[in-house]
């Protein structure tokens, strides 16, 4: 029984890597990066691994991908501001990553 | 031709990876694949008296490993800061000022973010007990603070504590790894305190305070790499908001 969700759990991974380097978006990336650290740790657990899996859920689904979010909406807004064309970056920047997260409730 | 390539490559570390799996899970040929683990695992107790065998290697066993991995951490925190300090755009301030992430995340936050710390401070304090140690304890804490970031109850770090904490955290560290030279067997990072009752909280002798200065390093260090991405740089002349 083990042995089975282990391999299930092994080619879930291998599909999601696969997905998160075939993603169309670094954002949908770093999104799927995340749900299959989720799922390492999961693996980690059944192969009795509790400390590493504490460690993968933590800093690989949790902080990596907070990490991530934060260094890519940085620098495509510097992008942006280096380019120049936009006269108010902020405010477009802030509105592309309302658009993306789906929090609109103002 | 390159993604053929790759997704061969890919194909067959998988097939190698699946084809591991069963020697893993079958008992009978578990003992060829321990060849170090058996007698640590055997000597730990006594030698260290951590209920962890984990904390154990990872504390006593190859100590200096975990001074070099937190002084990687230490570099890569500094590059983050380094780097973020010389953005000059304020986006996050004028986002996280404008929008407070709405009702769920304002609630859910607050009443979180106490048991987030909580759950944090347990698993560095009981890292010779339970599965954890510093490490993972530290990164909860600095993803609960980062709760405060997103809610907006929080707009700048005090970064003179947090750089205060972390120093204090890493002479600790060395502090502690050096007065193994006042033992009978004298050598840096050896435990010269009292390794007490086995599986209570005050035993394994130093190890619960070399993975307490851990938890207050990393949890520190981690509060600067984000924050330092959150705020905008200091070097930055101030731009018209535009609202």
């Amino acid at each position: 029984m083990t042995l089975w969700i282990v391999l299930f759990l092994s080619i879930l991974l291998i599909l999601m890597a696969l997905a998160a380097v075939f993603a169309r978006s670094l954002a949908s990336a770093v999104i799927i990066l995340s749900a299959l650290s989720l799922f390492t740790s999961l693996l980690f657990i059944m192969v009795a691994a509790p400390d590493v899996a504490i460690t993968e859920a933590a800093i690989g689904s949790a902080l990596t991908t907070v990490i991530f979010v934060l260094a890519l909406y940085r620098t495509r807004t510097a992008d942006r501001a280096d380019s120049g064309s936009p006269k108010n970056s902020a405010d477009e920047g802030a509105l592309a990553l309302r658009s993306t997260s789906e929090a609109d409730h103002a | 031709m390159r993604k053929l390539i790759g997704l061969l490559l890919l194909g067959a570390f998988a097939f190698y990876l699946v084809s591991l799996m069963p020697s893993v899970f079958s008992p009978q040929s578990r003992d060829h694949l321990e060849t170090v683990g058996k007698p640590i695992i055997e000597s730990a107790e006594q030698v260290s008296g951590s209920a962890n065998v984990v904390t154990a290697i990872v504390v006593q066993y190859r100590g200096l490993d975990t001074l070099g991995e937190v002084t990687v951490l230490f570099v890569s925190a500094l590059g983050v800061a380094l780097l973020a300090s010389s953005l000059k755009d304020r986006v996050f301030r004028s986002m996280f000022a404008d929008d407070d992430g709405g009702f769920i995340l304002q609630t859910g936050g607050r009443i979180l973010l106490p048991f987030i710390v909580l759950i944090g401070v347990y698993i560095v304090a009981h890292g010779h007990l339970s599965p954890g140690g510093g490490f993972p304890g530290g990164v909860l804490i600095a993803t609960a603070i980062f709760i405060l970031l997103l809610t907006g109850q929080v707009s700048a770090m005090p970064h003179g504590l947090l750089n205060l904490l972390e120093t204090l955290a890493g002479l600790g560290f060395i502090g502690l790894g050096a007065l193994g030279f006042m033992g009978d067997n004298p050598s840096f990072l050896t435990n010269v305190l009292p390794k007490g009752q086995f599986m209570t909280l005050f035993s394994a002798g130093f190890i619960p305070f070399i993975y307490a200065m851990v938890g207050i390093k990393v949890a520190s260090e981690l509060t600067t790499v984000v924050s330092s991405l959150t705020e905008e740089g200091d070097a930055g002349t101030p731009k018209e908001n535009h609202r």
